[in-house]
């Protein structure tokens, strides 16, 4: 009776640690945990006068681009964001510098669309002109960089700047039977002005700015989560102990029957909707057998700061999925 | 004078007698062939009432369906044609139909026309504009949380169609009419080259190209489906690995795989990722996810009247992380909705319609 018992007790602890998905963390992950905290950073407060500032003139410049008070324009407003768009034939284009050609002219009507929310700015053109040109990349950072500083879009401070750049491409191609690979055309070319405070990226703030590779007119921008800071504010958090750390990035992996191991640890910062905060930075691998498949992967973003005030806006109402039929 | 009027008037009444029988004798001759439904498309069965005039001084009426030929017996009389490419082994986009009858004194009359079967249902086939999303079951209930609040962000802000099911992911959904009367099908789960996996059980992967979701679908059973989401790994995969099929390959309708089904009948656009996706959750006071606001600025520009292609490229490039094999965006589509928004209406179409052939593009973000 007693060998039974403890048989039960034995499979009872074992059988979760047999359904529970583990992350492993190497002794030089921990290490690397370790030193990160005892890191100080500073938060700060976010500077909402200078916020306002800065989308007033985004706001005035995306007011110049049409006619967003016409009659075809329409409208979505909710709590917390407006979002217009307008349809047009007349192309406008951006131009950044002088020495810029003419602009895409367009053979049909194209929308435009303009979203406002209380930390994004974005403007797009529905203009996606295919082109077999392409610009190098410092080019069209150049142009992003012109564009975003000579309309004074983004506050650069010796502390808070534009860290690095990142280049994506929007690619159409014409699909063909096998064994023919047509060559990819450019519908545009991404610039990502990456954010760093102190030194250290703003995981949640990014400038992006789309540039036509053969007309080099600017075809989209998007100022998502950056808010100047109060520099006066710097102020460094208490920060949860290493225990309570590994405890948060193990709890959000526990419940996948697969296991992770850790890629990348990066210390970084987020922007709440009042201050921005030290914050750890967990992405992952599964460890899986060769031909197995992949499953899709969740990085992780956590708070190190303790005991702040931190506002994450609304929370979004999430309904329930309905029973199946 | 009199007379000679009267001459003149039985004159004109000869002459308007002989000028007319003929007319009125050959009003009263013919084949005429009418088809049910009005305007059939691939897959369907198609009944043609077939209707001799005088059948009974007729020598003989025959009607020619693309060449094959069926005697008339009598009139009226139905001829069935199935146009189903897994019945008759062959895959008709068009339909030639001549009918014609002789008569007895030697006159003939014919009737002819081409059916166009390539040419499909317009954008809804009724006025309500609908959309359902499914989320497929997981052993990982964090993923498969994450899935539903992501979905459940999409049903909270979409509003330009009504929504009529939100609920689980089933294998059973790709092979029935889930999509009868949809224009807008979501699926999110996880994924691999042109696959599906609609459950938690290794059971229920769906292999898409073995399925298909437009309203030429499958023989008798139409699905209507417009707009195709697969939020899943790999699924449009555009690679060309040895053994695996490349996603763009399975909209063509080669002689190899004509007679299979294809996720391109009918459907305008099928939206996805190249290969993996990746979504960032956030643990402060509570967890969300990017994928969260990926789907609220998805919902947002459809229903701002965003073109589809760029409503979810748009979406991923501003909200989700894009690295090398991670979050990048693809978009299959034919060139005639390449503009398109969640509000324009345009029939479907398949192979063998010139808005079809060779007018498949796909959009995609990739990491320069």
């Amino acid at each position: 009776m007693k060998k039974q018992f403890i048989l039960i007790l034995i499979i009872l602890i074992l059988y979760p640690m047999a359904i529970n998905a583990d992350l492993v963390l190497s002794d030089k992950d921990q290490k690397e945990i370790k030193e990160i905290l005892n890191k100080p950073v500073n938060s700060y407060q976010l500077d909402i006068k200078k916020k306002a500032d800065i989308f007033k003139k985004i706001d005035a410049w995306i007011g110049q681009q049409g006619d967003w008070s016409g009659k075809g324009v329409k409208q979505i407003k909710r709590d917390e964001y407006l979002l217009r768009r307008l349809v047009t034939r007349k192309n406008s284009p951006i131009l950044p510098g002088a020495d810029m050609p003419d602009g895409i002219v367009p053979k049909v009507p194209f929308g435009m669309i303009a979203l406002q929310s209380d930390a994004k700015r974005i403007f797009y053109k529905e203009l996606t002109i295919p082109t077999s040109k392409k610009m190098a990349n410092d080019k069209v950072e150049e142009r992003g960089r012109t564009f975003i500083e000579r309309n004074g879009f983004c506050l650069q401070t010796e502390i808070d700047k534009i860290m690095r750049t990142r280049f994506l491409l929007l690619q159409r191609q014409k699909i063909m039977e096998q064994g023919v690979q047509p060559r990819a055309k450019t519908l545009s070319q991404e610039v990502i002005f990456v954010r760093e405070i102190d030194g250290l990226e703003v995981f949640n703030s990014k400038q992006v700015v789309s540039v036509h590779p053969d007309s080099e007119e600017i075809l989209a921008y998007r100022s998502l989560n950056w808010t100047p800071i109060d520099n006066d504010s710097a102020k460094i958090p208490a920060y949860f102990d290493f225990k309570e750390v590994i405890e948060k990035i193990k709890k959000a992996y526990e419940k996948s029957p697969y296991t992770f191991e850790i890629k990348k640890i990066q210390l970084g910062l987020y922007q709440a909707k009042n201050i921005i905060f030290p914050a750890l930075k967990i992405c992952v691998n599964p460890i899986i057998e060769e031909n197995a498949n992949k499953p899709p992967l969740k990085n992780l973003v956590i708070s190190l700061a303790k005991d702040l005030n931190i506002d994450f806006g609304e929370s979004d109402p999430k309904s329930r999925i309905e029973k199946s039929p | 004078m009199r007379v000679y009027r009267k001459n003149r008037t039985v004159f004109y009444f000869r002459t308007l007698i002989l000028l007319v029988f003929p007319l009125l004798f050959f009003y009263g001759c013919g084949i005429q062939i009418g088809h049910e439904p009005d305007f059939p498309r691939q897959g369907e069965k198609i009944t043609f009432n077939v209707r001799v005039k005088k059948f009974s001084k007729a020598e003989y009426a025959k009607v020619w369906i693309n060449g094959d030929e069926t005697l008339i017996n009598q009139s009226p009389q139905k001829i069935y044609f199935d146009t189903c490419k897994f019945q008759t082994g062959k895959y008709y986009t068009k339909l030639n139909v001549k009918g014609e009858v002789k008569y007895n004194n030697g006159k003939i009359k014919d009737q002819d026309y081409t059916l166009d079967l390539t040419t499909g249902w317009a954008d809804r086939e009724d006025t309500a504009q609908t959309y359902s999303i499914f989320v497929a079951h997981d052993n990982d209930s964090d993923f498969e949380t994450m899935l539903d609040e992501a979905a459940a962000e999409f049903v909270d802000r979409f509003s330009a169609y009504s929504k009529s099911l939100f609920t689980w992911a089933s294998p059973g959904y790709f092979t029935t009419g889930i999509g009868q009367g949809r224009d807008l099908l979501i699926f999110l789960g996880h994924g691999n080259h042109h696959k599906y996996k609609a459950g938690s059980h290794n059971s229920d992967w769906v292999d898409l190209s073995t399925v298909a979701f437009g309203d030429f679908s499958i023989c008798d059973m139409y699905t209507d489906v417009e707009y195709l989401v697969l939020f899943s790994c790999d699924t449009l995969c555009m690679d060309n690995y040895s053994g695996v099929t490349p996603f763009g390959e399975l909209w063509f309708n080669n002689h190899n795989n004509r007679l299979q089904k294809r996720p391109f009948m009918g459907v305008h656009e099928i939206l996805g990722f190249n290969h993996f996706w990746t979504i960032t959750e956030t643990c402060f006071l509570a967890c969300s996810d990017d994928g969260d606001d990926f789907w609220g600025a998805f919902a947002d520009y459809l229903d701002g009247g965003t073109c589809v292609r760029l409503a979810w490229l748009w979406a991923i490039m501003d909200e989700l992380s894009i690295e090398v094999g991670e979050n990048e965006g693809v978009v299959f589509y034919l060139l005639e909705y390449e503009n398109d928004s969640v509000y324009d209406t345009k029939n479907d179409y398949i192979h063998g319609n010139p808005k079809y052939d060779g007018m498949g593009y796909v959009n995609y973000i990739v990491v320069n």
